[in-house]
């Protein structure tokens, strides 16, 4: 996870926000200020729900962490690079394009970015 | 040498400033009802010269986040589907939606070998300024993934192609006011040449201050405040053009697919011709030479005489310069040879869509052709003197109108005329 200097300035923080609903943009600031795996969780599902709208829904109702970005949500290759750059911004970890090929759920999705900013509790989860 | 197909169209889908479906065109039409309204461009604390525009209604676009826009009830499109469009995109899907459905073409029909979509607009001038803007305010300047796809020229057919699955051809068509008619001429060959049995052709435009404010400073743009009077073409007070936005579709089809398919067509397209100016960056010959050449072109291709010509729907935007190039070239082609055709610009309705006029305005030929109707010129008051020997109607005619010529003129000089035919012909 990056450090505090790292993070995004709080200005842009609130621009890249903008396209989200108001909830979303509240967990993110709670992240910001408090970050758990808790909120983490949220956050990322707030993401998948963004790109993927009621098809996410559907296929999270019936399959939770299983739901495969591409095969279930039709995820391209541009919606899996705005997902990485909003991982970066809304939660400090950074997904090379190259991890992609191993993280074919949300299942995977959520605990790539759980073990990169939690590091020490990555093996209690 | 085989008879040529005829080519016929099947399907109507508008967004408009004068109605965003078949019907409530067609009503605004016939009952004169103009879309102009004021604009605020540039917020209140910087008043503009320019203060009317043909707004789109029932369509919230003001945001460059796709997630932030609200369309009418009755459309249903997922994040992936809006994630990549510029304002005119999503425009453009919802009048594509209608003209496929009424032109009764299923999905698999669509998405067949023999179907191809042609389109034209500006692309986005709004999304790249967000997007270039983003760009320049990140430190490594990576900007976002959608910024591309979602406003260069092109940005309809990467986006309308893939939403439909078109397997046939998917290309652009660019020659500013004149595009989406060049998109229906070369659509109409293609289908003549035996290629595909239908092309969808979409013209669409964004209406918001990056797109049409910068006409300002060509001082193309009217500057009256009143939008019952604003937009006048033809008549002796026109002083510019008022900026206009949204998304017309058409289905082109061989007869032989629409017969067999048993859908009735709008009308015949009988054929079409272009011509350049070889001028001016902007403004036309000023008596209308290149226009004149595409339309005796137009003539000769379609073997008609001027006198067969029952109705002409004028490119004239309501700029001084441009109105009066075409009225003397319409008076050079038609009065000089004895013919009196209907004349009107219904864009003292809708305000000019730029890129998507031609378009836009084929649909309203098509609904004047199966409906039986000649569009009256709204706010016309006092012909301007080029217009000498002109019939042009205040209202609308509830006559059939006979063979129909659309024109669509652009930067450059660039001229194309359409032909059209009642269906079945008489």
């Amino acid at each position: 996870m990056k450090s505090e200097s790292e993070k995004i300035p709080e200005e842009k923080l609130r621009e890249k926000l903008e396209p989200f609903p108001p909830e979303f943009q509240e967990l993110v600031w709670t992240y910001r200020r408090a970050p758990s795996p808790e909120v983490l969780a949220k956050i990322v599902n707030g993401i998948m729900d963004y790109h993927g709208g009621e098809v996410f829904r559907e296929q999270h109702a019936q399959k939770q962490d299983a739901v495969r970005l591409v095969e279930d949500l039709a995820f391209d290759s541009l919606t899996l690079v705005d997902l990485s750059f909003q991982a970066e911004e809304f939660i400090g970890v950074v997904i090379q394009l190259e991890d992609f090929p191993k993280i074919k759920t949300l299942g995977e999705l959520q605990a790539f970015l759980r073990a990169k900013a939690f590091p020490a509790a990555g093996a209690a989860c | 040498m085989a008879p040529q197909r005829r080519v016929v169209i099947t399907g109507l889908g508008f967004v408009t400033s004068i109605g965003n479906d078949r019907a409530t065109v067609e009503a605004s039409l016939r009952a004169q009802r103009h879309g102009i309204a004021r604009m605020d461009f540039a917020g209140p604390d910087r008043p503009l010269g320019v203060k009317v525009a043909g707004t789109i209604k029932d369509f919230d676009t003001a945001s460059p986040h796709w997630s932030k826009w609200t369309y009418p009830p009755g459309y249903r499109f997922l994040p992936n589907s809006l994630r990549s469009l510029a304002p005119h995109g999503l425009y453009a899907l919802c009048a594509t939606e209608q003209a496929i459905a009424d032109a009764r073409l299923t999905p698999a029909q669509v998405s067949d070998e023999a179907t191809a979509l042609f389109s034209s607009s500006a692309g986005s001038a709004f999304m790249l300024h967000h997007f270039l803007s983003v760009m320049h305010d990140t430190p490594d300047m990576r900007g976002t993934p959608m910024g591309v796809v979602s406003s260069i020229t092109g940005t309809l057919n990467f986006n309308l192609g893939t939403y439909f699955k078109i397997r046939g051809a998917n290309c652009g068509f660019v020659s500013a006011c004149a595009s989406s008619s060049h998109a229906l001429g070369y659509a109409c060959d293609e289908i003549r040449l035996g290629r595909f049995e239908r092309v969808i052709v979409v013209g669409a435009e964004d209406l918001n201050t990056d797109a049409l404010i910068p006409f300002m400073s060509m001082k193309a743009l009217t500057e009256s405040g009143d939008p019952d009077r604003a937009s006048r073409p033809f008549d002796r007070g026109h002083d510019g053009f008022v900026g206009s936005g949204g998304a017309a579709v058409l289905v082109l089809e061989s007869a032989e697919s629409a017969a067999a398919r048993q859908v009735t067509p709008y009308a015949e397209m009988l054929g079409w011709a272009q011509s350049a100016d070889g001028f001016n960056l902007a403004m036309p010959h000023p008596e209308g030479e290149g226009l004149v050449r595409a339309l005796r072109r137009a003539f000769r291709t379609c073997d008609l005489t001027p006198a067969d010509v029952g109705y002409v729907n004028a490119h004239a935007t309501s700029t001084p310069q441009g109105d009066r190039a075409e009225a003397l070239a319409l008076r050079t082609v038609f009065t000089e040879a004895g013919a009196q055709p209907a004349v009107s610009s219904t864009k003292g309705l809708t305000g000019h869509p730029l890129s998507m006029s031609g378009a836009m305005e084929a649909g309203f030929c098509a609904l004047a052709l199966r409906e039986g109707f000649v569009p009256g010129n709204a706010h016309l008051e006092e012909p301007d003197e080029a217009c000498a020997g002109l019939d042009l109607p205040r209202e609308t005619r509830t006559v059939a109108p006979g063979i129909v010529v659309s024109n669509s003129s652009g930067f450059g000089g660039s001229n194309v005329v359409l032909v059209f035919a009642p269906w079945p012909a008489a």
